[in-house]
């Protein structure tokens, strides 16, 4: 009996943290993407994706800009205490992006001129990084 | 969205074509070399997108294939990145092309400055074989590429500067070099007089010999006797590079990325003086990639000096034998083979045994046979049998070391091996790359080398009493002419032969 309680009370706060988590994330990630677009489409930008998953992984936002499509990365941070958001993108991340977004292009034509950009939003501050990083070979 | 532009590649003393060609489509953006590029061609593609990027032009965000061909060539060095970086400019439409044709050549840096590569001045002799508008090369090698007559050479700064000349926009006016002034500027190198080497009176003949010919010295003597500041010397006495030994001179420093900025030709004699510590890459030239020249192509036309002879690496040694009697060194690595002339002058100095005072008067010797033995063994027969003259620097009497030094000054001896060269150059004017007896071939040695009746007398007994072998007997010969020439003699009397064989005699004294 005292074990099964230890079980139950275990996942219960598993289960709690989760949603704490996936919650905090949400408010700030998803206030930052919206904050993204907004910036984007000032400046020309048309949205067409949010949060496009392939099985590599997921890109924050698709769009166009002029005849290119765009893959955007969307870094926030509250502050800039640990780098600011211009440090948090690693290679795997790069990885990931290219990969999905290579998945989007299936058969697409390959004449398309895409790009990777990153928007960057550190303690309110936003910042585009255009062609942020290419495929490397 | 499709750009070619032309380039060189430096391949040993050669350079061959390269067309730079650049394409820009569309799909995932990224940036590759292709070609057979080597590790600093594909690291080049880092320093391109930063030097467009700071010389004011966009990177394009596009799928970018830049192809170097032939592409069976293996291709190595920095002197693509600014053909390469121009070539996506005008793929991309930043940059429109004159219809003049140019080779260009440059490495370029993060801030888009243009910076001196290796081997322009081979790359030049090659563009003055086409027919061209001009080459376009980094300002800090433009003196060096001018030495090559029939292309007029445009120096950049920065990639902007190149892109202006490509576009007509703006043309500065090319570089020249008085061949003539840069000759003159060559005077003996005021290293050291040989008048301040005190006695030695023989072995300062010897060197003369040696100046004069292009021969190969040994000289043997124990520690503090003056070896090393007679072979400091001779680099006084040589006799001045002609223009077309500079030219082939330069050419490999040019390889070796080795050219002084002010100075392009070099002017000076070659004196290299290895640590018997180097390998045999170093010697005889090597390295990953394309194999570099080493030292003996360093010394050519110059001279190389080996002190402490035994201690070299034995294998080092063996290695010079075949560059000694070709001249020229093939280096044969995995798909490629360069060819370097190495026509040096070898001057050896060693000890007569390991502590020193073999033969010594004053000092006794405290060497066992086998000692000796061991030590006389690190340096081969076949190897000595390459050297011309062999000369005894004794330990100083005590009146030659406590009297001021006298003798002849370099002044005067430089003046009469200069003659003798020139009676050298003057016979054998028809011959490619030939400058001095020490060059000579066999058809050249039946043709230069007449000998008298009691001339050939006196060699003949010599054959047999020294036993001498072809490869000794032939070089005899050659001394033998070096010094008639030096005494201003028209064929070879028996006194000259008689010097010659002295310097044979003092390998046999010492039983080598």
């Amino acid at each position: 009996m005292p074990q099964r309680q230890v079980s139950h009370l275990l996942s219960l706060t598993g289960l709690w943290y989760h949603v704490l988590i996936m919650a905090g994330k949400d408010s700030y990630g998803g206030q930052a993407e919206t904050a993204a677009c907004e910036f984007l489409r000032a400046r020309g930008y048309v949205v067409v994706e949010r949060n496009w998953h392939s099985p590599f992984g997921e890109v924050d936002l698709i769009a166009r800009d002029g005849e290119a499509l765009v893959f955007v990365e969307v870094k926030a941070r509250r502050d800039s205490s640990f780098g600011g958001a211009e440090g948090a993108l690693t290679d795997i991340k790069k990885e990931r992006i290219i990969a999905t977004a290579r998945m989007y292009l299936r058969g697409a034509s390959t004449e398309l001129p895409v790009r990777f950009d990153v928007v960057t939003i550190t303690a309110g501050e936003v910042s585009l990084y255009q062609d942020a990083f290419q495929v490397e070979v | 969205m499709f750009a070619r532009l032309l380039s060189g590649v430096v391949i040993g003393m050669e350079s061959e074509l390269v067309e730079v060609q650049c394409d820009v489509a569309g799909g995932l953006p990224r940036f590759q070399v292709v070609g057979l590029p080597e590790k600093e061609i594909t690291e080049s593609r880092d320093r391109i997108r930063s030097a467009i990027k700071n010389s004011g032009y966009s990177f394009p965000a596009r799928r970018i294939t830049a192809n170097l061909a032939p592409a069976d060539l293996r291709k190595e060095g920095v002197g693509f990145d600014l053909p390469t970086a121009l070539a996506i400019l005008v793929a991309a439409e930043q940059l429109s092309l004159s219809p003049r044709r140019y080779m260009i050549i440059g490495e370029v840096s993060l801030d888009g400055e243009v910076r001196s590569v290796r081997g322009a001045l081979p790359i030049a002799l090659r563009a003055a074989r086409e027919n061209l508008d001009g080459l376009v090369v980094p300002a800090g090698n433009a003196a060096e590429a001018a030495l090559a007559d029939g292309v007029p050479i445009y120096p950049v700064h920065r990639l902007r500067d190149a892109a202006a000349i490509l576009s007509g926009e703006k043309i500065p006016a090319p570089v020249r070099v008085d061949r003539d002034s840069l000759l003159k500027g060559a005077s003996a190198s005021p290293v050291m007089d040989i008048s301040e080497v005190k006695g030695q009176e023989q072995a300062k003949r010897a060197l003369e010999v040696a100046a004069a010919g292009g021969h190969n010295l040994l000289m043997i003597g124990p520690p503090g006797a003056g070896k090393s500041m007679l072979a400091r010397a001779l680099a006084g006495i040589l006799p001045p590079l002609s223009f077309a030994e500079a030219l082939e001179v330069t050419r490999i420093y040019s390889v070796a990325g080795m050219v002084e900025r002010d100075t392009p030709l070099v002017v000076q004699r070659p004196y290299r003086t290895p640590h018997h510590t180097i390998s045999y890459a170093g010697m005889v030239g090597g390295g990953h990639g394309l194999p570099g020249p080493g030292e003996i192509s360093l010394a050519h036309h110059g001279v190389l000096f080996l002190d402490e002879l035994p201690e070299f690496d034995r294998r080092v040694l063996e290695t010079l034998r075949q560059p000694l009697e070709d001249r020229t060194i093939l280096l044969s690595r995995a798909g490629v083979s360069v060819r370097y002339p190495a026509s040096f002058m070898l001057v050896a100095a060693m000890n007569p045994c390991p502590c020193g005072h073999l033969g010594d008067p004053l000092q006794p010797c405290t060497c066992s046979p086998y000692e000796i033995k061991r030590y006389r063994k690190r340096v081969s027969g076949p190897f000595l049998d390459r050297v011309d003259l062999f000369v005894e620097v004794p330990r100083l009497t005590k009146q030659e070391l406590l009297n001021r030094p006298t003798g002849e000054g370099s002044a005067a001896i430089r003046a009469r091996v200069k003659r003798a060269r020139q009676v050298q150059w003057e016979r054998m004017k028809g011959e490619k790359g030939r400058f001095s007896n020490s060059q000579l071939d066999t058809k050249g040695l039946r043709r230069y080398c007449t000998l008298n009746e009691a001339a050939k007398e006196l060699l003949e007994m010599a054959i047999d009493r020294f036993a001498l072998s072809a490869r000794a007997y032939t070089r005899v010969l050659k001394v033998a002419r070096t010094i008639a020439d030096l005494g201003g003699a028209e064929d070879i009397a028996p006194e000259h032969v008689a010097e010659a064989l002295q310097y044979r005699a003092a390998n046999e004294d010492f039983a080598l």
